[in-house]
């Protein structure tokens, strides 16, 4: 606080320097000589131009005219200027005023009592922490305090494991991916942590299981079949891909192998209740979406001239995985366009277009 | 204590400022007080370039006690936009705003010894008028110094700050972000300067070609550093955002662009107003609509009431403020100009066909095109807010409604340039640009044949853009023949403020060129791609060859290699990137610009997938933007020719220099206009 001051204090001064010598070095302004010479110098321009034909004579003497009268006008103006008041004395005083009331406002809306938190201290004092008393650290902390050892550490893969598993617990899961793939880089054939890598990618992914994830879960599970880290994620994806049977396996394999005072087994025991519920509300919409593709199928039959309708048709059949329904919608799609094949080929193209291949030239 | 210290300077310089209008105020009625704004206004603005490096200075340290710095940045960014962090929020910018603002009237102070006492005083004031408004604005309602202890919305507290920022939008983590945001104030702003010597000259009753003279330096300053400041958001925002385009009439690139017409305008009244005596009272109102329309340009972009990819804050309680600001200030500006302007005298007559016609011309379709701007932007804005109607105004508005008006103005650069003041032979001047209007026919022609339009129409569209670029170009060069005879010693003889006028319009030349042709011949085609996947634009493939990764501190990034042949020549390797900024979770695409003399071939991946297949894909498009470079390179050349008709001696910036006092003068005068 006293140091604060002082170096408001200082600053004040400086802008009051900056004021007052101004006023000490810089011409006097007001004056009728000051106005002359402006205009003596507006004079001598027009004079310069008139000669290297910038103007022609009329405009010149245009330009002298105006430069009198304003000439005239400031002598006019200067009778009713008062002597100058005194320089320097009176503009240290106005600045010096004006700083002293800014520092009275700033200790009404400032916080002078705050010291700053520069990263780099903060984490100086982390660091000390972490050494007197690791317990004591908040992951969080912990990882600041884990990633100033990139330098020294950072070819040691139990370095990259540490701040991968922090990383995870602390919500960061691509930063956590990123240190289990790290780690997994320096050491190939040792590296353990499948299933908490599989993780880390699932929850960057944001709770999907891609093909990298289920890599992960697969290598866990060939080094451990009881990993239940492993097992509970691949029963998720088992539910989104309608595996059921397989789900409800691995997600029992997985609480069969979970201590029993762990948290996680409430989890794992709510994911195998709501087994059932997805399988049941898959098949009402398989049965719906069947229902749709049956009534299209319907209106083609009666009314077969619909080359969008084949080409939604044979779709559906594709995404629902139905090939001996798309094979024999196709052929009845090419018998009706026998005689205009290039129809036919537009509507098998477009049945087949991926989504987004539009161009746009 | 470096964000309470910056804190105190932001205090000191709003202080200073107020002192500063104060003094003049007080000088009214006491003559000789209001000299001792010129101290003050050096003091405020040491005081705000404190409290602007203090800010740094907490953005550098990575300090999140001061809420700006939590909100966007983070320990892993590098340096650059650490520092340019401290522009990239509504907070940050307000503070540039403000250092710029004091700044320049700080160069009022040390640059204006060739300025009238009086009206380099009342222009201080007002001056220091403005400074304590946008102070007080961002030190009360925006200050981006405010430390964690203030801020309401806080969630939680460890040592009173987080442990890491949220990080700066990936937008703006690029090098633009260094450039774009101060060039664009200091233009802005520098219409604060003429805005001031406006209102003082009015106060003073003063309106003379000295007065002209004073603000052209001011003026060109700021409209050379405006256009500088748009030409590079527009190519930021080509390069940056991947939408391969490089103008989308948004809004709130439309607020810049409105200040931009009426300084355009005011720097040719001034120009009319200076030779001739003449359109006093258009260039007042001009020199205060200038910044009318940069304060509602802050205005639009700082108070939620547009949507935009450039919008600050949406915060109606700072937007009223700043509309409290633009209406105190620009009404009683005008006002003033209300009351004083039917005392003005209209000044030097001259013919219906004369030069000053032609520029009377010419700022009457830039008034026009500026009108067309304006009820283009604020119209839906009125829609919405009185008739709760949503819509909104597009490329077909500007192109029906702007567009027109600015060819007539560019089909008539050329003949007013060869004018005589005063009076002037029109047939004459036509007589000696009809080989020119040829050989500009030709060249539009020739461009015309070289394209195939999809409709007539279209063709009729790109040969009248074509033959205008092609016109001021030519015209340009035939201004400087009958100036020059084709003579090189007279070519140097030529005043620098001619060669900046030359390259000036050149430059708008260069950049109709640049736009038509964009415009009307850009192809581009977008396809969904994987590894071995080829996607044809005009005559170029494009073949998906092979992906990398690639890191920095601040993200992580696919990267895809690709290779771009016309026919069966190669012509580039590109290799555009899909970035993901893991600090704020957000990913962002990486241009690939492969460059030709005129043209680019643009490419950008974005939304990774997979296919059915199991391959990993990426949405990519692909264009070619044919001639785009003349589009940046024309404003640039423009505001070259303002910064070289700026170093010409009678324009130049505090134009008077050192002369040997005259034994008949009064020596303590110093300075001298010469």
């Amino acid at each position: 606080m006293i140091l604060l001051t002082l170096i408001c204090a200082l600053i004040s001064v400086a802008v009051v320097a900056v004021a007052a010598s101004w006023h000490r070095f810089a011409p006097a302004h007001g004056a009728i000589a000051h106005e002359k010479s402006l205009y003596a110098g507006f004079m001598a321009d027009v004079d310069r131009r008139l000669a290297a034909g910038d103007i022609d004579n009329d405009a010149a003497h245009e330009e002298r005219v105006e430069a009198a009268r304003a000439l005239l006008k400031a002598g006019d103006g200067q009778t009713t200027q008062t002597a100058q008041t005194a320089g320097m004395p009176h503009s240290v005083m106005i600045s010096a005023v004006t700083a002293a009331a800014a520092f009275g406002l700033y200790m009404v809306i400032g916080h002078p009592g705050m010291p700053d938190q520069p990263y780099k201290e903060r984490q100086a004092r982390w660091t000390r922490m972490a050494q007197e008393s690791p317990e004591s650290v908040p992951p969080q902390v912990m990882v600041a305090v884990l990633r100033q050892g990139e330098a020294e550490f950072g070819q040691q893969p139990d370095y990259w494991l540490w701040l991968g598993r922090l990383q995870v617990a602390t919500n960061n899961a691509y930063e956590g991916m990123k240190a289990y793939k790290r780690a997994r880089s320096l050491s190939p054939q040792t590296f353990v942590e499948w299933s908490a890598l599989g993780e880390a990618v699932t929850l960057t992914a944001g709770g999907t299981s891609n093909a990298e994830a289920l890599q992960a879960f697969g290598e866990a599970i060939k080094r451990n079949p009881n990993d239940p880290r492993a097992l509970y994620y691949l029963g998720l994806h088992q539910v989104k891909t309608s595996q059921f049977d397989a789900a409800r396996a691995s997600f029992r394999s997985a609480m069969d192998n979970l201590p029993p005072d762990t948290t996680w087994r409430s989890m794992v025991a709510a994911e195998l209740q709501a087994v059932d519920i997805a399988q049941a509300t898959e098949a009402a919409t398989r049965t719906r979406i069947a229902g749709m593709v049956a009534g299209l199928q319907t209106s083609l039959d009666a009314d077969p001239e619909n080359a969008d309708g084949w080409a939604r048709l044979l779709r559906s059949y594709n995404v629902l995985g139905d090939a001996g329904a798309h094979a024999k919608a196709l052929a009845k799609m090419q018998a009706h366009y026998l005689a205009r094949p290039q129809v036919a080929q537009a509507i098998l193209a477009k049945s087949q277009q991926a989504v987004g291949a539009e161009a746009t030239q | 204590m470096t964000a309470e210290i910056g804190n105190f300077c932001l205090v000191l310089a709003f202080m200073l400022s107020i002192a500063q209008a104060a003094v003049v105020a007080t000088g009214l009625r006491r003559p000789g007080l209001e000299r001792y704004s010129e101290g003050l206004s050096l003091a405020a603005a040491v005081a705000i370039i404190g409290a602007f490096a203090m800010l740094v200075t907490a953005f550098v340290r990575s300090d999140f006690s001061v809420v700006n710095v939590y909100q966007h940045s983070h320990t892993d960014k590098p340096l650059l936009y650490k520092i340019t962090g401290a522009w990239g929020s509504h907070e940050g910018s307000m503070l540039l705003w403000c250092l710029i603002l004091l700044v320049y009237g700080a160069m009022i102070t040390l640059r204006g010894g060739g300025l009238s006492a009086g009206l380099k005083h009342k222009a201080l004031g007002v001056q220091g008028l403005l400074g304590a408004a946008f102070t007080g604005f961002t030190l009360f309602s925006s200050n981006p110094l405010w430390r964690l202890a203030e801020d309401p919305n806080r969630v939680w507290m460890l040592e009173a700050a987080p442990l890491q920022g949220l990080s700066l939008n990936p937008a703006l983590q690029d090098p633009g972000l260094a450039f774009h945001p101060p060039m664009l104030y200091l233009g802005y702003v520098g219409f604060s300067v003429v805005f001031s010597f406006a209102v003082a000259a009015l106060i003073e009753g003063r309106l003379d070609r000295a007065w002209a003279r004073w603000i052209r330096p001011w003026v060109l300053v700021a409209w050379s550093f405006l256009t500088a400041g748009i030409t590079v958001g527009a190519f930021w925002a080509y390069y940056e955002l991947g939408w391969g385009g490089w103008w989308a009439w948004d809004p709130v690139e439309n607020a810049s662009f409105m200040p931009w017409l009426a300084a355009t305008a005011l720097l040719h009244s001034a120009i009319v107003m200076e030779k001739r005596d003449a359109l006093k009272a258009w260039t007042v109102f001009l020199g205060l609509l200038a910044f009318t329309f940069s304060m509602l340009g802050a205005f639009l972009v700082r108070s939620g009431l547009l949507t935009s990819v450039h919008a600050f804050a949406v915060d109606p309680q700072r937007g009223i403020l700043l509309l409290a600001i633009l209406l105190v200030t620009a009404g009683a500006g005008f006002a003033l100009f209300a009351v004083r302007a039917p005392d003005l005298k209209p000044g030097g007559l001259f013919a219906p066909v004369s030069r000053e016609t032609a520029l009377v011309l010419n700022n009457l379709l830039l008034s026009a095109a500026l009108c067309s701007v304006f009820l283009g932007t604020l119209y839906p804005i009125l829609m919405q807010a009185v008739f709760n109607k949503t819509m909104s105004v597009g490329e077909p508005y500007y192109l029906a409604v702007f567009a027109p008006i600015m060819i007539v103005a560019l089909l008539l650069i050329p003949i007013s340039t060869l004018m005589a003041w005063r009076r002037a032979d029109l047939k004459g001047v036509l007589q000696r640009l009809g080989l020119t209007f040829g050989f500009a026919a030709l060249a539009a022609a020739v461009g015309l044949v070289l394209y195939r339009g999809a409709s007539w129409w279209s063709q009729a569209q790109y040969l009248i853009g074509l033959l205008a670029g092609f016109w001021l170009i030519f015209g340009s060069f035939k201004f400087l023949w009958d100036r020059t005879e084709g003579k090189l010693k007279r070519a140097t003889g030529l005043p620098l403020s001619t060669w900046g006028m030359l390259l000036a319009h050149i430059g708008l030349g260069v950049f109709v060129l640049g736009a038509v042709v964009e415009t009307h011949a850009k192809q581009g085609a977008t396809q969904v791609m994987a590894v071995g996947d080829t996607l044809k634009t005009g005559r170029y493939n494009l073949t998906f060859d092979d992906t990398f990764a690639a890191t920095a501190s601040n993200y992580d990034a696919q990267g895809g290699v690709f290779s771009v042949r016309d026919d069966n020549k190669r012509v580039c390797e590109a290799r555009p990137q899909w970035r993901y900024y893991g600090a704020s979770g957000s990913s962002q695409s990486e241009v690939w610009l492969c460059f030709t003399p005129l043209s680019d071939l643009y490419i950008v991946m974005a939304q990774p997938q997979t296919l059915p297949d199991g391959r990993a894909a990426w949405h990519v498009r692909f264009f070619y933007n044919p001639w785009v470079r003349l589009i940046f390179l024309g404003p640039l050349l423009m505001a070259l020719g303002g910064l070289v008709s700026l170093a010409d001696r009678r324009l130049r910036l505090g134009v008077p220099t050192k002369a040997k006092p005259r034994p008949s003068e009064d020596t303590s005068a110093g300075k001298v206009e010469t």
